[in-house]
Order: C-alpha cells, then sequence, then structure tokens
C-alpha cells in the first residue's frame, strides 16, 4: 500500500494525476492546501482485480481549494474501493469532487465519501458527487456519501445515484439511425466524458475506449 | 384485568420483572416464553455504538412496568414555569394541560383511552389496546406478532418485546378506507420511568388507514427511556400511512425500531416529527417484498441545546417494479446535533426500482451539528436510484427579500423555516400541522440565525 503525501504551498497551483490503468494496487493519498492554493486532482482507476484508493483533502489554508475529478471503470469480477475525505479546517474554502464510476459484467464497487467541516470553517463550499452507471445485472456499486458539518455559515452538498443507460436516450439515438452497440457507446462515452475530457494527459481518452467500449 | 398491591416493579430488570407483568396481563404461555427469550436475547446484545451516545443511558436505574390505580398528589403549583409557558404557546387545550402535567390521574403503560366510533366496529375495524388485540384476536395477532420486527433485530427490540406494555392493535378488513385518522396518546409521567409500547397494524387487501401518534411529556431531571416497536403489514392494494410527532422532555432516550412490510401494489407512508428527547435514534423502515409496492418516508428532526436527533429512513427493495422516496429535513441549533441515517438497498433481480433520497439540513449557528449517513447498495443494475443532501444556513437573500416586504426578522425567519419544513406538514391532520407550526415558532424564537 503505497501512501502519498502532498503539501501544496500558500499560494499554488498544482495539478495532480493518478492513472491506475493495470494491476492491482492500493494507495493513500493526503493532500494538504495552503492558503489561497488551488490543486486539481485527476484519478483514472481501471484494470486491476482488486483497486483500493483513498484520498484526504485537507483545506488547511484560508480560500484554499481543492478539484477532483476521478472515474473508476470495471469489468469482469474486478473491485474497486474508493474512499474520499474532504476536511474544511479554514475560512472560505471550497472543494468539489466528482467521482464517477462505470461498471461492466460483475464488476463490484464501494465508494464511501465524507464532508467533514469544523466549527470554524465558515464559508465553506463543499460538494461530493458519486454517480455509478451499471451496464448489466449482475455488477453492483455501493456508495456512502457523508456529511458532517458543524459550522452554520456553509453550503455542502452531495449526491449519489446508481442507474443505467436511459431507455430514452437510446430510442432516441436509434431513432436517428445508430445501431444499438454505436449508440451505447456514445452514451457511456459522454458519462465517462465528465472526466476523461478534461485529464490533462493525452491520448487516455483513445486508451480507455480500448478496454471499455464494446 | 388482574389488580395486584405492587404498582410499579422494583428498578432493573430480571425473569420476575418480565413474568410480573405477563401475569398482570394475564398472558398465553407462548407470549411468556416469547418474553423470557427476549430477555435473554437483551442481556446477550451490547448497546450499539455506531449511532448517537448511548452512554449515559441508565438501564440497571429504571422501573420497567408501572401500573396505574391510584391518582398521585401533585399539585398544579409544583410544575414548572415554562412547562406552563409551552402549554400557553401550543394552545394545549386548559382540559388537556393537568393530564399532561402529570397533575390528576396518571397513565403510565396502559392505554386508557381510545375510542372507536361504532361506525367503523360496524365495518369490522378493530383498533383496541395491543393486549387486548392479544386475548380477542388472538389468531390473526399471532399471524403477524413479531414477523416484522423479530426480538433479536437489535437490542432494544429484544428489549420491547421482554416489557412490552401498552401500544395499538389495530385490523382494517378488505376493502376498507377508513377517512379519519385513528389516534394515540402516550404519557411518561413518573420519573425513571420505562415506556416501552408496542403496536401491530393489519390492513388487508384493498384497505387504507391513516394512524397517528402524538407523545408529549413534562421535563424531569433523571433519564427515562422510550423504546418502542412498530409494526405495520400492508397487504396486497393496501395504504398505511403511519404518522408521529415525537416530543418528549429533553432528558428522554428515545430508541425505537418501526418497520413495514409492502406487499404488491401496497403503499406505505411514515411521517416522522422529531422535536424532543435527549437522544433519539429512530429510522423507519419499508421492506417493499412484491411488485408495485411503493416507500415514502417524510421524516423531521429539530435538535436544539443537548438534543442529538439521529433519525432518518430504510427502503428495501426487494422486489421489481418498486419506488421509494425519503425526504429529510433536519434543524440545528444552539448547539443541538441532527443527522440523518439512512439505507436504501435493492437486491439483485430487483429491475425497474426507481428510488429518490432527498437529505436538507438548516444549521441556526455554528455551535450546532449535522451529519448525514446515507447508504446507496444496489446489486441490480437495472436501476435508477439517486441521492442528494444539502446542509447551510438560512439565506440571506431570502430574509432580505422578506423583511423588504415589511416582516419582522423573527417572522421572516419563521416563514422561511416553516417553507423548510412544508413537505412533512402538509401530511399532517390540521391539528397537529398548527400545533407544529406554534412549536417552531417557540423553538425559533431567540436564535440567532
Amino acid at each position: 500500500m503505497a501512501n502519498v503525501h502532498v503539501v501544496v504551498p500558500a499560494g499554488a497551483h498544482q495539478t495532480l494525476t493518478h492513472y491506475q490503468p493495470e494491476g492491482d494496487s492500493g494507495v493513500a493519498y493526503r493532500i494538504e492546501v495552503g492558503e489561497g492554493a488551488r490543486c486539481d486532482f485527476f484519478v483514472l482507476l481501471w484494470g486491476g482485480q482488486v483497486t483500493t484508493f483513498s484520498v484526504e483533502l485537507v483545506l488547511r489554508g484560508e480560500g484554499s481549494s481543492v478539484f477532483l475529478k476521478g472515474l473508476y471503470s470495471l469489468k469482469d469480477k474486478q473491485k474497486v474501493d474508493v474512499v474520499v475525505v474532504q476536511r474544511h479546517e479554514a475560512v472560505d474554502t471550497r472543494s468539489e469532487v466528482v467521482m464517477k464510476g462505470i461498471l461492466f459484467d460483475e464488476a463490484k464497487a464501494v465508494f464511501k465519501g465524507t464532508i467533514a467541516v469544523d466549527r470554524s470553517a465558515r464559508g465553506t463550499h463543499a460538494e461530493l458527487y458519486n454517480k455509478n452507471l451499471v451496464l448489466s445485472e449482475r455488477a453492483a456499486a455501493m456508495s456512502m456519501p457523508r456529511l458532517e458539518v458543524q459550522a452554520d455559515a456553509v453550503h455542502c452538498k452531495h449526491g449519489s445515484a446508481v442507474g443505467n443507460l436511459a431507455d430514452e436516450q437510446l430510442f432516441y439515438l436509434n431513432l436517428r439511425g445508430l445501431s444499438d452497440i454505436l449508440a451505447k457507446n456514445m452514451l457511456i462515452e459522454s458519462f465517462a466524458g465528465e472526466v476523461l475530457a478534461v485529464v490533462p494527459e493525452a491520448g487516455i481518452m483513445n486508451q480507455w475506449r480500448k478496454f471499455f467500449l464494446l | 384485568m388482574m389488580r395486584s398491591p405492587i404498582t410499579k416493579t422494583p428498578k432493573g430488570l430480571d425473569r420476575s420483572v418480565v413474568l410480573h407483568i405477563a401475569e398482570q396481563k394475564n398472558e398465553p404461555g407462548w407470549m411468556i416464553d416469547f418474553r423470557l427469550r427476549a430477555l435473554e436475547i437483551f442481556e446477550r446484545m451490547p448497546l450499539p455504538t455506531w449511532g448517537a451516545d448511548l452512554s449515559g443511558l441508565p438501564l440497571h436505574d429504571l422501573h420497567y412496568y408501572l401500573k396505574p390505580i391510584e391518582k398521585v398528589e401533585r399539585s398544579w403549583d409544583d410544575v414548572p414555569g415554562d412547562i406552563k409557558n409551552t402549554f400557553e404557546r401550543l394552545g394545549i387545550p386548559q382540559a388537556e394541560r393537568a393530564h399532561l402535567a402529570g397533575v390528576g390521574a396518571q397513565y403510565e403503560s396502559e392505554v386508557v383511552y381510545k375510542s372507536l366510533q361504532s361506525f367503523w366496529a360496524a365495518k369490522g375495524v378493530v383498533f383496541v389496546d395491543t393486549t387486548t388485540g392479544m386475548h380477542e384476536h388472538a389468531d390473526l395477532f399471532k399471524r403477524y406478532f413479531a414477523t416484522v420486527i423479530p426480538p433479536h433485530d437489535n437490542k432494544f427490540a429484544a428489549l420491547n418485546s421482554a416489557v412490552w406494555s401498552g401500544g395499538s392493535f389495530v385490523y382494517v378488513p378488505a376493502g376498507v378506507h377508513i377517512d379519519l385518522p385513528l389516534q394515540a396518546y402516550f404519557r411518561i409521567n413518573d420519573a425513571n420511568m420505562g415506556q416501552f409500547e408496542r403496536t401491530l397494524i393489519i390492513a388487508e387487501p384493498g384497505s387504507s388507514v391513516h394512524y397517528v401518534e402524538g407523545c408529549s411529556a413534562p421535563a424531569y431531571t433523571s433519564s427515562s427511556l422510550h423504546s418502542a416497536v412498530v409494526e405495520l403489514v400492508a397487504l396486497e392494494g393496501s395504504k398505511i400511512q403511519y404518522t408521529t410527532i415525537q416530543n418528549w422532555s429533553t432528558n428522554i432516550y428515545n430508541l425505537v425500531t418501526k418497520r413495514a412490510v409492502a406487499y404488491r401494489n401496497a403503499t406505505v407512508a411514515w411521517i416522522d416529527g422529531n422535536f424532543g428527547s435527549k437522544v433519539t435514534m429512530k429510522y423507519p423502515a419499508v421492506i417493499l417484498k412484491e411488485p408495485g409496492a411503493k416507500a415514502e418516508i417524510i421524516s423531521i428532526a429539530v435538535a436544539g441545546a443537548g438534543q442529538h436527533q439521529d433519525a432518518g429512513g430504510k427502503v428495501i427493495h426487494l422486489a421489481p417494479n418498486t419506488s421509494s422516496t425519503i425526504v429529510s429535513k433536519s434543524i440545528s441549533k444552539d448547539g443541538g446535533r441532527s443527522s440523518y441515517r439512512g439505507l436504501l438497498k435493492v437486491v439483485r433481480g430487483a429491475k425497474k426500482v426507481r428510488s429518490r433520497v432527498q437529505c436538507d439540513a438548516l444549521m441556526m449557528d455554528d455551535a450546532s451539528r449535522s451529519d448525514t449517513y446515507p447508504t446507496v447498495d444496489s446489486a441490480e443494475g437495472a436501476v435508477d436510484l439517486g441521492h442528494e443532501a444539502s446542509v447551510s444556513k438560512l439565506d440571506d437573500h431570502h430574509l432580505f427579500y422578506l423583511m423588504s416586504r415589511g416582516l419582522q426578522a423573527e417572522a421572516a425567519r419563521a416563514m422561511v423555516i416553516n417553507g423548510f419544513i412544508e413537505p412533512l406538514v402538509r401530511q399532517l391532520p390540521m391539528e397537529y400541522a398548527v400545533e407544529i407550526n406554534r412549536l417552531i415558532a417557540l423553538e425559533m424564537e431567540g436564535s440567532i440565525g
């Protein structure tokens, strides 16, 4: 299990990426963001039989912010366990976490997210979203987004969803002449696109397509 | 009913207490065995540590059964001023105040008053206390009793199973619709008393019933325990709505297990208002057992100084084409803590399940705390499940808008808060809705916010 500790100094803007295209792995990140600093973190997990990923985002400095966009894509009997903690310890801090999952076959995903806001962290703006696209009947997703808020002048939200492709959307594309496979691929890609399109590494989209599209 | 010179059992719980309760009620052998087995389970199980802090619960220091026989002399002058003031503000009728304050006749652990209009009785509706139900409708009672919540479900279900007393037994025959809500009242009047009512509601196919319970209790210094069990059986095509407004005084531990089973095309709605108690742990649940079943859970919790409301809802989808909604609204103020804890579970094979969970929390100041602990657990892909939650304080823009139209700050706050809890209040019978609005106004007075 690898431990990675990142400190983003005051005023800095750091972009981090974590790509896990194959192999089992366990990694735990702790990212501390200083005053007025910003961290963008892109996380892609796929390929491992059992993957554990955890990240603690600590908004330590006033006015600091963190934006995390992640995607886990699983096939066969792969499993992933993701833990994200957004810890707001200072005034006027902001964190936005979007963690999406795509599950095929008999894959299983467990997501545990926590937004924890200290009493002193007034002006916090925190969001956490976990959306799981489950593409087969035997896949399973468990999502536990938690909120623990001790300051009042805050805006905190979270949401989670589990579902498969919308029938109306497939129908619309069929009507325009697209086959089922093409239509599904298009919708799956657009779901993943929210994360993949903004990942800074070129070619990731192509790599991912090779693995996952039908 | 047998009379006994013992008015209450000594403090603490053992076989003799359980046997005394069974003897008082002249219970059949199977119920005595059930209670004794439950006592063993209770003694074996540890206290849950995942929820609110139960370390202050004085389990060995409670009286577990109390039977009213004499009036207890207590004078109206002894009733604390703030309690009298609360009655005034809530508009409680004069006749009820003495009763609520514990002046006059006592009503411990026995259901004293239920009235069922003869009109409904003629249709075969049964609405009696649980002990009467056990004696007079034995087959029906035994068929469903403890089938929704067995004693080993959790430590407090085991406790209730061992020492239950009071509660309602409701049976609605097929096709019968009860328009007026059935109501019940509970009282805790003596220091160190426990309250363990057990309610069972059976709705036959195509029937509907709305049951309302509203509790209130005067304040005492030593902790008390309220550990009820409510089981609902909604057979095919029936509808059961169960509304609770809880305003226990702030020394009471309110640890309740409520669960319903909904069969084909049946609907169960839990409307849960938690305003009082020191600690509440309550997660009304619905098991959607057959296709077409629906669950609706609306929960509101207001936590003030020294309170922890740990409430929420659970829905378990066991069949395809079932749907559910959970709406939870909570307000924390003056250092109170309010937590939403919920479960949305879908088993494999339960296709075309739709569910929405929405939890919103209002924090009135930064001494308070708000938590959300939801779990979405799906083993089936062909579903549509969504959960969202938010925590914030009163929007300054909303307040400014209202104040610029001439409302005072407090009236503006009360209006915004009433709008916040409207999904719940809309479902209540009118007299409860009025009481809730007044209660909110009372609670919000003087809060910063």
